[in-house]
């Protein structure tokens, strides 16, 4: 068995000392791509947040992170209230491995 | 049938909004189970639907911060979160993955690296799914054998033993997971697994999971409940990230949350009713799945990748909720006969 690992861990180094030339032979690099949001189609709070997207790409960013949170702990605390009404035991398991 | 599609204001495409409900469904219940974030199942489904590749990876990075949320509380709940342990990788994570973007960046400037990526990917996760049914195989035979060790019972690869020898301070108690090893262990081992990461543009749970079980030594269930903390911290840093870079579909992400919400409860809750080695194994297979994906990928057969993936996700959910239902309805089943002992008139 550690003769069989370290032949391919052996391997998996060769390869990654290989990566840098691998690389080199595949190709160009890709260019960058700009995206902007089509305001014209949506408004209200779809408006407000494809125009931030446009202008402010650090306040985006923000929201993205605080809304994402914040629906998951919406969604995670209202699944909680359900499930508890199914009458399991949702506070405790048993660890048995096999 | 108009109300079936959404327009998208940053992406600028109109998606069949009920496809990505079941995206959402669909990988919160297997991360829910597997303690992963699921990215390799989310992005060619955002594919599929219509999203250009790079908003796929960035709105699934987002979704799949907000997945791991719901199934860490869930999984708090059952005990199944080392917050200390998790804090200690967190560490060694953000440094890894920092490690292997610039890898990656420095590759890039040579030119384009997919391919070597995916050569790397898939050896990773040969390596990864050998362990995980040699393991099994191992465990089975002692079974079989009849030898029973330590209050785990019998378990295939025990490295994280070897590991927990060494005593480079500061030496810590993990409660929760029940063992006493070097800090460094986890936050060296988070390091490696957060330059896989990195390197490959995954969020790791693919291999943080494993590491946490066959190199740290913790159980199973506490592997899973710990592996989605950190999902949902490293989740929620590449959010940041690719909304900055203006990479993600927002709209999407609270839609796909929708369905993440009810698969989370499912893939958790089945945890509850699974042993410790049938997690291992569906999760073997899952991986072998994904490097099969990724092979065809490479050697031209895109639309047969896409087609092994929804299997498996089609059937892992199955398998899932199957393990969900079955154990709920038995509990629910004891609680009930409990009750008419206790209260034998009513």
């Amino acid at each position: 068995m550690r003769k069989l690992l370290g032949s391919v861990l052996g391997f998996s180094a060769a390869i990654g000392a290989s990566l840098p030339g691998l690389a080199w032979a595949s190709g160009e690099a890709a260019t960058n791509l700009v995206v902007v949001a089509d305001t014209r189609r949506v408004s209200g709070v779809l408006k407000y947040i494809s125009n931030v997207y446009n202008t402010d790409p650090w306040l985006f960013a923000l929201w993205a992170v605080v809304i994402t949170a914040v629906w998951g702990a919406i969604l995670g605390f209202l699944m909680d209230f359900i499930m508890e009404r199914t009458g399991l035991d949702l506070k405790s398991r048993k660890i048995i491995e096999h | 049938m108009d109300w079936l599609y959404m327009y998208m204001p940053v992406a600028g495409v109109t998606i069949f909004w009920p496809g990505l409900v079941l995206i959402g469904f669909s990988v919160g219940t297997i991360g829910g189970f597997f303690g992963m974030g699921g990215a390799w199942m989310v992005t060619p489904g955002l594919n599929i639907l219509g999203f250009p590749m790079a908003f796929a990876i960035g709105t699934d990075m987002a979704h799949i911060a907000g997945k791991s949320m719901i199934s860490t509380m869930r999984h708090a709940k059952f005990g199944n979160v080392d917050y200390k342990l998790g804090f200690i990788m967190v560490i060694g994570t953000f440094i890894g993955i920092e490690c292997g973007a610039q890898m990656v960046m420095y590759l890039e400037r040579l030119g384009r690296i997919d391919t070597v990526v995916r050569y790397v990917y898939v050896i990773f996760l040969a390596l990864i799914a050998f362990m995980v049914f040699y393991d099994y195989a191992k465990a089975a035979r002692k079974k079989k054998a009849g030898a029973v060790e330590g209050e785990r019972g019998t378990e295939g690869i025990t490295w994280y033993k070897t590991f927990h020898k060494i005593n480079i301070p500061p030496v810590m108690h993990f409660k929760t997971a029940g063992f006493t090893c070097s800090a460094w262990l986890p936050c060296g081992v988070s390091f490696i697994t957060g330059v896989l990461a990195g390197f490959l543009g995954i969020g790791g749970g693919l291999f943080r999971m494993p590491a946490l079980v066959y190199l740290i030594g913790c159980p199973t269930h506490i592997a899973v409940g710990t592996d989605l903390f950190e999902v949902m911290i490293s989740g929620l840093y590449g959010a940041f990230t690719f909304s900055l870079k203006g990479r993600i579909e927002i709209v999407a992400v609270f839609v796909m949350l929708t369905g993440a919400a009810i698969g989370a409860q499912i893939g958790t809750v089945a945890t509850k009713y699974a042993r410790g080695y049938g997690i291992r194994v569906a999760f073997g297979i899952a991986v072998l799945a994904c490097m099969l994906s990724i092979i065809l990928k490479q050697f031209g057969f895109s639309s047969s990748s896409t087609v092994l993936i929804l299997s498996t996700i089609g059937l892992m959910c199955v398998y899932i909720t199957a393990i969900m239902l079955k154990g709920a309805a038995a509990e629910l089943r004891e609680k009930k006969a409990a009750n008419q002992a206790s209260h034998p008139l009513s």
